[in-house]
């Protein structure tokens, strides 16, 4: 299914990956396809396809998916004969990208781009910018925030939320809570394929009812990237608990 | 021994857990780290003492204030909104500055605080930690310890060796909680 208010700006990143094969495995597809030039190195000794099995903490199945981390943005959209544009830079904050986004008539857009940026005020001004937040919100805002809720409730979490000037604060799509499973990476491979996972049921959400109920996004604690050995312990509690 | 460079608290390479032996390895050496904690004094003219002109927020006191108050049982919500101020400062700016204004922007006039306001503020967290149950507390006073342990770090003088002693000691605990919880 084509949505018609959608478009998605990728860089050539792991996530960026994950999100286009997921939502055509899933049959949706943006009217708009915008691509930041460059290119993030893939890192090295990963499999060429990785079966993800996604299950929700609440035990709700949402079925396997076959991850190819090898293969570029270019290479999907060209297997799926998608069109696409890209932009004059890597910087979505740059007057020209924003001038060129600005430009078009698509209301909606996701945004995942190389690193993470807040998006200047002329744009969040003017489009609905989705993205999906590594850490379930309103409780875990910041970086590494999905490692902070593994080590303290056992999940991983994520959230989709429309973005506002703020870090983290926009309000609230959807969120969902994930199992998580031995020997698939969490950094590299799980957390943007649940975040793919959720973006593309708010999708199929935003294709069917046209919107969003948006809900509040208050309160919550600031996280700071993870220290590595709370890191460590985060995976082995959650990985012990499946 | 250098942990870790001040550097890392922002970069991916922090992130890096390396192999399954590595919890293992980061413990034996903060245990040693904590053996031999004499070694790091280093003698300074403590210029953390000094009030920046136009101070609202003076770092010395805000710190000794709140240790105050932890020591008598629990610290304000209030007190942890200052904490988690200052932890911002830390793992944005990869410093603490003496004094910053209402606004809590830094002084014109300001210096990185001192290595024992530095062990006060890992303590803190610490407290913060085992008081909210948040582990980003925990993680930034984690951190601050492996900025200390740096050589050469920050200015530390032999009267904080004890409390960085405890905040060590206090840290493998939690660790070793969290591990076998």
């Amino acid at each position: 299914m084509k949505i018609a208010t959608l478009c998605l700006v990728l860089a050539n990143t792991i996530r960026s990956r994950a999100y286009v094969q997921m939502l055509f495995h899933r049959e949706l597809y943006p009217s708009m396809i915008m691509l930041l030039p460059g290119e993030e190195a893939v890192k090295s000794g990963m499999p060429a396809t990785i079966d993800v099995p996604l299950e929700t903490w609440d035990g709700a199945e949402r079925g396997s998916f076959v991850f190819r981390p090898y293969e570029g943005v270019r290479d999907t959209l060209a297997r799926h004969a998608a069109e696409f544009s890209v932009l004059h830079n890597g910087d979505i904050n740059s007057a020209e990208v924003t001038g060129q986004i600005k430009a078009i008539a698509q209301e909606y857009f996701v945004y995942s781009g190389y690193s993470r940026v807040l998006i200047n005020a002329d744009l969040a001004g003017s489009k609905r910018i989705i993205h999906v937040h590594g850490g379930y919100l309103p409780q875990y805002k910041g970086a590494t925030g999905f490692y902070y809720a593994l080590l303290e409730k056992g999940f991983l979490g994520q959230s989709a939320i429309l973005i506002d000037q703020g870090v983290d604060t926009g309000k609230i799509i959807s969120r969902k809570k994930y199992k998580i499973f031995k020997n698939i990476d969490v950094d590299y491979v799980y957390d943007p394929i649940t975040r793919a996972d959720l973006l593309a049921e708010v999708l199929r959400g935003l294709h069917e009812k046209g919107g969003f109920d948006l809900t509040d996004n208050e309160g919550g604690v600031m996280h700071y990237v993870i220290h590595p050995a709370l890191k460590f312990i985060a995976i082995g509690r959650a990985v012990a608990r499946t | 021994m250098p942990e870790a460079s001040k550097k890392y608290a922002l970069r991916p390479e922090y992130a890096d857990v390396g192999d399954a032996g590595y919890l293992d390895r980061w413990i034996a050496r903060r245990r040693d780290a904590a053996r031999n904690i004499g070694s790091i004094v280093r003698i300074g003219s403590n210029g953390a003492a000094i009030r920046p002109a136009g101070a609202r927020y003076f770092v010395l006191e805000i710190v000794d204030a709140i240790l105050a108050e932890a020591a008598r049982g629990s610290v304000s919500a209030e007190s942890v909104g200052l904490v988690a101020a200052l932890q911002k400062k830390f793992e944005v700016f990869q410093q603490v500055l003496t004094g910053y204004d209402s606004d809590f922007r830094k002084c014109a006039d300001a210096v990185e605080i001192g290595g024992d306001q530095y062990v006060c503020l890992a303590r803190l967290l610490l407290v913060c930690y085992q008081q909210t149950g948040s582990a980003t507390y925990l993680s930034t006073s984690l951190k601050i310890v492996d900025y200390l342990l740096l050589a050469p770090g920050p200015e530390i003088r032999e009267t904080a060796v004890g409390m960085l002693e405890q905040v060590i000691d206090r840290q493998l605990t939690v660790i070793g909680e969290l591990q076998g919880s």
